[in-house]
């Protein structure tokens, strides 16, 4: 198939949109189809031959954040070049309510579009504004791909557009093959605790996972509680009593460090108190053969699902997650079937499990 | 009045209102087509997941009384319309005769059994897929067919109201 993809953000500034694109064009790729990716990028910004530049981008504020984008007339005129000489079979737009090439692609199209809806925030001003015109040409729109149920229910309340959820794929090869960090790495009289995520935002939950502390102590007291993330938590850890030595911030990590941490730590735990719609994080740590314990959140909940592939326990206590923890290490035998089961499980969030179903809808649209 | 001006407006209005129609039916014309073609793809996934389910039903996969109503059940299915109650059936009877999680977890782990069932829940997803896209895109016709303008000028001509497909798709647990 001649699959044409585009790109509303800059690849030369990487980030969520960006990598999904790149990854699922590898692997599209490797299973023989002919892509073209369609981007916002400088002239002399290197890529990959498969990406054709449609010139430079902006720094725009764009529903809350500052977004890179590409608009104005060299865009929309090399938006329609690209369109007419790829001759795609099908053309498959992400994020195409964002003012940027998506919606350029959109509204130039002629066949059948597929398009895959990332964000979950609310819709900003300009896109109301622009409403009538663009949804005229979202009725082109036949496959319409949510990234998580956040994602499906925002483009449903505000364009009125249901979707289909895929999520976004996980590398899980490269979690189960990294090696451990020796940074981070656990030992008999030394076990590992991970914690990963925002440490200034309360709803990640470090407070709960802190409070966790003295409880893991009383029965392994060489405990070492990593926390990995951006943030400012000095309020937080000036709190803390003599559990404070077992605390080890280490600021925000690479996605490198992140596998050699999950590879190597004794537990991952994942205290969020709501707002989770996934639980990517979860998946990459039971790849990396982590034992996970997780607040009971229906996102959870599914992704370890009910409890056989980590351990649940009540949002906000700490107690029972220090209860987890405890378990954990205590009963190994217990945490390596549930490590086994969970390794296994993880596969169906594998990029070439989505792939597959990025490309059943594929063969819906075009009635292959 | 100058004659010449009002000529003018006139022909300018006309044109306003003519280039709106002419948008307006154009964008019902689109949504018809598109509906018609989910109907068409629906159709062939079904056609896939029954032909599926016929070959299973000739494996050595069931007992012989579940592979007898299964075979019934995809033959029913596969000389039905998109919209028949065939469909739904076919999906009880594979729901029965799939079993539980543990039992569809523990075949798809058999390498005799994998094969055709990853086959089967890859049509049955496909299916699944095109009913949501069909009936999403009878939703969208219907609301623009409800327009006061495509209503008024009758836009959408003699092409019936579309109807959404209401067959039960809901596969055994653990196949997708």
């Amino acid at each position: 198939m001649r699959i044409g993809l585009v790109c509303p953000y800059s690849y030369d500034v990487p980030g969520g949109v960006q990598f999904h694109i790149r990854d699922l064009a590898g692997e599209l790729i490797e299973l023989g189809h002919e892509v073209s990716v369609l981007a916002p990028a400088e002239e002399d910004t290197p890529l990959p031959d498969y990406v054709v530049a449609a010139g430079r981008s902006l720094p725009i504020h764009y529903n809350g954040s500052v977004a890179r984008l590409s608009f104005g007339p060299l865009s929309a005129r090399r938006t329609r070049r690209w369109l007419a000489e790829g001759e795609f079979d099908l053309l498959h737009i992400h994020e195409p309510i964002a003012p940027s090439l998506g919606m350029l692609a959109m509204l130039n199209a002629h066949g059948p579009l597929v398009a895959t809806f990332h964000s979950s925030q609310t819709a900003s001003r300009a896109l109301r504004a622009a409403y009538p015109l663009v949804r005229a040409s979202m009725e082109k729109i036949v496959g319409a791909i949510a990234v998580s149920e956040d994602a499906r229910r925002t483009v449903m309340d505000h364009l009125g557009v249901d979707s289909v959820i895929i999520p976004n794929g996980v590398h899980v090869d490269t979690f189960a093959q990294s090696d451990p960090d020796p940074r981070w790495q656990s030992t008999q009289d030394r076990p590992v605790v991970a914690f990963l995520g925002r440490v200034d935002e309360p709803r990640k939950g470090l407070k709960v996972a802190l409070a966790a502390v003295p409880t893991v102590q009383a029965a392994f007291p060489g405990v070492r509680f990593v926390i990995a993330g951006a943030g400012d938590a000095a309020e937080e850890l000036g709190q803390l009593g003599p559990e404070r030595s077992a605390v080890e911030p280490v600021g925000p990590i690479s996605d490198a460090d992140k596998a050699g941490l999950f590879a190597g730590c004794s537990v991952y735990i994942a205290p969020q108190l709501g707002g989770e719609s996934f639980g990517i994080v979860l998946v990459e740590a039971m790849a990396a053969g982590a034992p996970v314990v997780a607040s009971d959140l229906p996102a959870f909940s599914r992704v370890l699902d009910g409890g056989r592939l980590g351990r649940l326990f009540t949002p906000g206590d700490a107690g029972a997650l220090g209860a987890g923890i405890v378990g954990v290490l205590s009963d190994v035998e217990d945490a390596q079937q549930r490590v086994e089961a969970a390794g296994r499980a993880v596969w169906r969030y594998d990029w070439s499990a989505v792939t597959q179903s990025i490309l059943a809808v594929y063969d819906t649209v075009t009635g292959r | 009045m100058d004659w010449t001006r009002a000529v003018l407006i006139a022909v300018v209005v006309a044109a306003a209102v003519v280039t709106a129609v002419w948008y307006a039916a154009s964008r019902v014309d689109r949504m018809h087509r598109r509906v018609e073609n989910a109907w068409n793809s629906l159709q062939l996934q079904l056609m896939r997941r029954a032909s599926v389910a016929l070959d299973l039903a000739h494996e050595d996969l069931w007992d012989p009384v579940t592979s007898m109503v299964a075979a019934e059940a995809a033959r029913a299915a596969l000389d039905a319309p998109p919209w028949g109650s065939e469909h739904s059936e076919l999906s009880a009877v594979l729901r029965a005769a799939a079993g539980d999680r543990a039992q569809v977890e523990a075949d798809l782990e058999r390498p005799d059994r994998e094969p055709l069932l990853r086959e089967l829940g890859a049509a049955w997803y496909r299916a699944i897929l095109a009913r949501r896209f069909l009936n999403e895109a009878v939703s969208m016709t219907t609301r623009l067919r409800s327009r006061h303008l495509v209503r008024w000028l009758h836009l959408a001509g003699r092409t019936p109201m579309p109807q959404s497909c209401d067959i039960d798709d809901s596969p055994p647990d653990g196949l997708i």
